[in-house]
């Protein structure tokens, strides 16, 4: 061999799976030797990285705005500026031809809140509301009023509007009905503080919005710079003017040179009210959007009223009562768990159940669940396919099976995360060999398995 | 060989009724039912966060993977079903990442950290995992490299995505992904080596 190694090759020995061939090439030639080296460093630097995520609060928030936006129409693709252009001549073009015949506007917005936040502690607990009659809205840094959900993160600053809303933080759940506000200043934008027993709210303004999770930070500011230190948990920065988002973790001491962008904001009294215990986060909403108008919704014995609301609980066991208009009261119990929505329903009356085999109960599904844990070590082989080719491969992949009412595999598929297709071929394969308990019906199943490089 | 010694993991989660979501959400999402986008999202977020590790930085996680669902309900009527729905959606997310790196270097938070002084430890053998502090190094180094090359970087040798596919993905050729890998590599090599905390991975051991 004349020439230098080939990038792969040189991957290939730095992995050590060489052969005699190219052992001999690089034991001869100074150059290649520096070259495996090199690619010995890169491969333990990329190997060693830990992925990262978002957490759920951060997940939650996402899905807010995007439902947000994909209620009141999604973002236009086109350029910023014919945004502005094209409203504007349509604006002048309509005013030239109505501006004669111009009427009174009627505009159909909440009552003005009261404000109701006032300067005190060093962290910042988030409020979520975990229930919001139809008409609960929240003002908007342009002044706009959108609408306000079950699940939706309200931050202390934001000006609240509605007939019914409840809000949990960690210490204290607020409550009140008629007009109601956790602040009046439309123009806050930084929402940092903490509620307390006693009902007290820091409020800071500025560009820059600080918002955390079960953490505790302080904002200080000197007279040349702001500093933001993070005893615990981590804090999302959002930096108002240039859309920049950045997660500080703890501990960390951050400090801005122009200390001008933070101004201490206006603030008032609070009125608490001591309300149900707060839910833990991440609390799960529950989708109504399924019931008919004027259904009375209970849970855990507490009343919320007549749909259309929405509404958030801590997951967990919780027993419901529906009654629809005229109709007998349904009652049973949901297991509401972390992350989606659980879609809360009528069960069917008796002539409209489906006469299809029956869904599989919780127990089943466990007894599914610990067989293929029993059969991990033939899944991990298929794994470990993956690892050979790319030592850091990780990730998450559903399995989806149609298991047969005996329990045998009939059909399997790999979705998620890519990964090699030699793995995906034998889990497959390997797939279809696993004996799992009978379900008592034909079922196709969705089997999440995450996939960890081990130490080496 | 060592990757055989390694005790990787499989773990297997609680298995789920498959019909909550499948081919009728996305026809669904289609047809502009507002439900179907959060069942999607409610579905796919996890993944699409783990696609976007290392090809957009941290702090522009959040935006980033708002702005592939934003694209995913936008452009979702022409999801044809030629492939499944999880492979378009990988095409998406790596494209807005792309995209967005674009967007995003033109303005970046000016914050200055204070990072606490630490005596940097040496790797330990057994210990692959990197410190908090290389960690957050080689990210940075990752991110100095042209959007293009991290691309392809980060599918080939941090998501184990073969050459061919990645071609797929980005519309282009298997050469030019090589091409670009290569001088990917060779470019995180150097900054690499330069960088005071990282370098002692490349010193030659006798």
């Amino acid at each position: 061999m004349s020439a230098h190694l080939t990038d792969e090759q040189r991957d290939e020995v730095a992995r050590g799976r060489s052969d005699a061939t190219l052992d001999a090439h690089v034991a001869a030639c100074a150059e290649c030797r520096a070259g495996v080296a090199d690619a010995k460093g890169r491969l333990k630097l990329l190997g060693g990285l830990t992925p990262y995520t978002l957490n759920d609060m951060a997940f939650r928030r996402v899905e807010a705005r995007l439902m947000e936006q994909v209620e009141e129409g999604l973002p236009s693709p086109w350029p910023a500026w014919l945004k502005v252009v094209v409203p504007l001549v349509a604006a002048a073009a309509v005013l030239v031809v109505v501006a004669p015949w111009k009427q009174e506007a009627k505009v159909d917005l909440p009552a003005s809140p009261v404000a109701v936040v006032r300067p005190a502690p060093k962290a910042f607990t988030p409020m979520v509301a975990t229930f919001a009659s139809a008409d609960a809205r929240r003002r908007g840094d342009d002044g706009a009023w959108s609408p306000v959900r079950a699940g939706t993160e309200v931050s202390g600053g934001i000006a609240l509007s509605a007939s019914r809303l409840i809000l949990s933080g960690a210490q204290l759940t607020l409550s009140a009905e008629g007009d109601f506000a956790t602040a009046g200043q439309a123009q806050v934008v930084l929402g940092a503080g903490v509620l307390a027993a006693s009902g007290e709210a820091e409020v800071l303004a500025g560009t820059r919005r600080m918002t955390g999770v079960e953490c505790v930070f302080r904002v200080e500011r000197t007279a040349a710079e702001v500093v933001l230190e993070v005893a615990s948990g981590d804090v999302l920065v959002f930096d108002e003017s240039s859309a920049q988002r950045r997660s500080v973790k703890s501990p960390a001491r951050l400090r801005w040179a122009d200390g001008t962008a933070l101004d201490q904001g206006v603030s008032e009294t609070l009125v608490a009210f001591e309300g149900p215990k707060a839910p833990k986060a991440p609390v799960v909403t529950l989708d109504l959007s399924g019931l008919p108008d004027g259904t009375q919704v209970s849970i855990d014995g507490q009343g919320f009223g007549e749909t259309p609301f929405t509404l958030a609980f801590e997951p967990g066991r919780h027993r419901v009562a529906l009654t629809p208009r005229g109709q007998p009261t349904q009652e049973r119990f949901i297991d509401l768990v972390g992350g989606a929505p659980f879609l809360l329903g009528l069960a069917p009356m008796e002539s409209d159940r489906d006469v299809e085999a029956p869904e599989p109960d919780a127990a089943a599904l466990a007894r599914v669940l610990e067989d293929l844990r029993r059969q991990t070590p033939k899944l991990r082989a298929c794994y470990e396919k993956w690892l050979k080719a790319n030592p850091s491969a990780s990730g998450q992949i559903d399995l989806v099976l149609v298991v047969t009412a005996k329990g045998s595999v009939k059909r399997a598929q790999v979705k998620g995360d890519p990964i090699s297709p030699e793995s995906a071929a034998c889990l497959k394969t390997t797939a279809k060999s696993l004996v799992l308990s009978p379900l008592g019906s034909e079922q196709e199943l969705e089997v999440p398995l995450v996939l960890t490089p081990g130490k080496r | 060989m060592l990757w055989l010694d390694t005790e990787a993991s499989v773990t297997v989660q609680a298995p789920r009724m498959r019909h909550a979501v499948g081919a009728s959400v996305v026809d669904r999402a289609k047809a502009g039912d507002t439900s179907a986008f959060r069942e999607l999202y409610a579905a796919h977020h996890r993944q699409v966060a783990r696609q976007l590790a290392f090809l957009v930085p941290r702090a522009d996680l959040e935006d980033v993977l708002q702005d592939v669902f934003i694209e995913v309900f936008r452009s979702i009527r022409r999801f044809e079903g030629k492939s499944a729905f999880t492979t378009w959606l990988y095409r998406v997310t790596v494209h807005v990442a792309m995209k967005s790196r674009r967007k995003h270097t033109r303005a970046r938070l000016d914050i200055v950290e204070d990072v606490p002084e630490q005596v940097d430890e040496k790797p330990r053998p057994d210990d692959v995992s990197l410190s908090s502090e290389r960690q957050a190094r080689v990210e940075a180094l990752l991110q100095q490299l042209s959007e293009k090359k991290r691309t392809v970087l980060v599918m080939h040798d941090l998501q184990g995505i073969d050459a061919h596919v990645i071609a797929e993905v980005l519309d282009t050729n298997v050469l030019t992904v090589r091409t670009r890998l290569f001088y990917a590599r060779r470019e995180l090599e150097a900054l690499a080596k330069g960088d005071p905390a990282l370098a002692e991975y490349f010193e030659e051991k006798p």
